[in-house]
């Protein structure tokens, strides 16, 4: 009877301690790029946008992770507004570029301007995504909008929707009077340099 | 007495099975702990003779007398920093974790700099991968990065180092000989600033 309870006991202990491990190992801070979908190398660009630099920026009304909705147009006459596709959530590049944004705050307000981060995923993975993306447990200054259903209808608007549905990595600079004033469709593979958005803005004042 | 009998064995077989599966995670969990923090976790074998690293001239007098520099500009290498420890970390203004983990890097610093053993003998730089001159900059002014960072837009420099993910710490054993030995290369967060530098410390040999 003792050596059952020994038994007992010591499959108890070393049941215990192995969930503990279990837990112990899985609660370890994640690979830096574990979540993150590898893509491969994307042909650099793959749609041909009709806009050029001195049209009227397309208006759209996109809903904001943050809650609510946002419309281009409720910046005119007040805000330059910066608009950046990025193609999909949880890829690389994407991964990192709004970040990079997250900390450069001062550059956009020194010009006056506002950011809008755009991607053709829904408010519950770019929740997810955004989220990530401060480390700690602050939101990103900037809204990020769900261009998901009607699928990349803005997208398509600003003739960035590539053929796979994702949209191309591209900047919009429009200007307080609706006027588009910088296009960069950048190639996927890359990340923009920063220095030629603040340039740009700097140029419209 | 049967019963138990029939038991025994069985038991035994399951404590088996869970001291194998136990067995498997303490080294899972081992080699987890060695992509972190834990740079004593480095395999000797890793530490390798560092290519020759060519960087851009500092921007400032005081950043080229802190890496006891004595040409005015274009490119040095990485062997003529005056030092017994180097610390290159290599960060991306891009990267979340990096700016999580910017201030500790500084603490890092301060901590080196409290002990006037190591001021002149162990010495930090960073290297901004996939990061334009530009980007450098604005990552050193929003965490008042105290020491030198240099650019590296075309991420040829951190090919060369062979890393995988931001942030990474790669600690170097430089000697008067010119050699640079690679002691470890760590991938995370420090943890611990002051255990953190006991340890490279320890691995550099030196008190």
């Amino acid at each position: 009877m003792v050596h059952k309870v020994h038994v007992k006991s010591g499959f108890f202990v070393v049941f215990i301690g192995f969930f503990l491990l279990v837990e112990a190992v899985l609660g370890q801070p994640g690979s830096l790029t574990e979540n993150i979908y590898p893509v491969g190398k994307l042909k650099p660009t793959d749609s041909w946008t009709t806009l050029k630099i001195g049209d009227r920026a397309p208006d759209f009304t996109l809903p904001s992770v943050g809650g609510g909705e946002v419309t281009l147009s409720r910046y005119l006459g007040k805000q330059s507004v910066v608009i950046s596709f990025v193609p999909a959530a949880w890829t690389p590049v994407c991964s990192d570029q709004w970040p990079g944004y997250n900390i450069a705050k001062e550059i956009f307000d020194k010009n006056n301007a506002v950011l809008l981060g755009i991607t053709v995923d829904n408010i519950p993975t770019l929740y997810a995504w955004t989220k990530q993306m401060t480390q700690d447990g602050s939101k990103l200054w900037f809204p990020v909008l769900s261009d998901f259903y009607p699928h990349g209808q803005v997208a398509e608007k600003y003739g960035v929707l590539r053929s796979d549905g994702v949209s191309e990595r591209a900047l919009f600079v429009i200007d307080m009077g609706g006027i588009i004033r910088y296009i960069d469709v950048h190639d996927i593979n890359e990340r923009p340099p920063l220095e030629k958005l603040a340039k740009a803005l700097e140029e419209i004042e | 007495m049967n019963r138990e009998k029939r038991r025994g064995p069985k038991a035994r077989r399951l404590a088996v099975v869970f001291l194998i599966l136990f067995g498997c995670l303490t080294v899972t969990a081992k080699d987890s702990r060695s992509e972190t923090s834990d740079p004593s976790a480095i395999s000797p074998k890793e530490r390798l003779r560092l290519p020759v690293l060519n960087l851009p001239s500092p921007q400032t007098e005081a950043e080229k007398k802190y890496l006891g520099l004595s040409r005015k500009e274009g490119v040095f290498q990485v062997v003529e920093i005056k030092a017994r420890l180097l610390i290159i970390e290599i960060y991306s203004m891009y990267c979340p974790h990096c700016q999580k983990e910017a201030p500790q890097v500084n603490q890092l610093y301060r901590a080196i700099l409290e002990r006037p053993d190591l001021e002149e003998a162990v010495k930090i730089i960073g290297i901004g991968a996939g990061n334009s001159a530009y980007e450098v900059d604005l990552f050193k002014k929003k965490y008042g990065v105290p020491f030198p960072l240099f650019p590296d837009r075309d991420l040829s420099i951190t090919r060369l180092l062979d890393v995988n993910g931001t942030p990474t710490f790669i600690a170097v054993k430089m000697t008067e000989g010119g050699t640079q030995e690679r002691l470890c290369l760590v991938s995370g967060g420090l943890g611990d600033v002051h255990q953190f530098l006991e340890k490279l410390l320890k691995l550099a040999g030196m008190p």
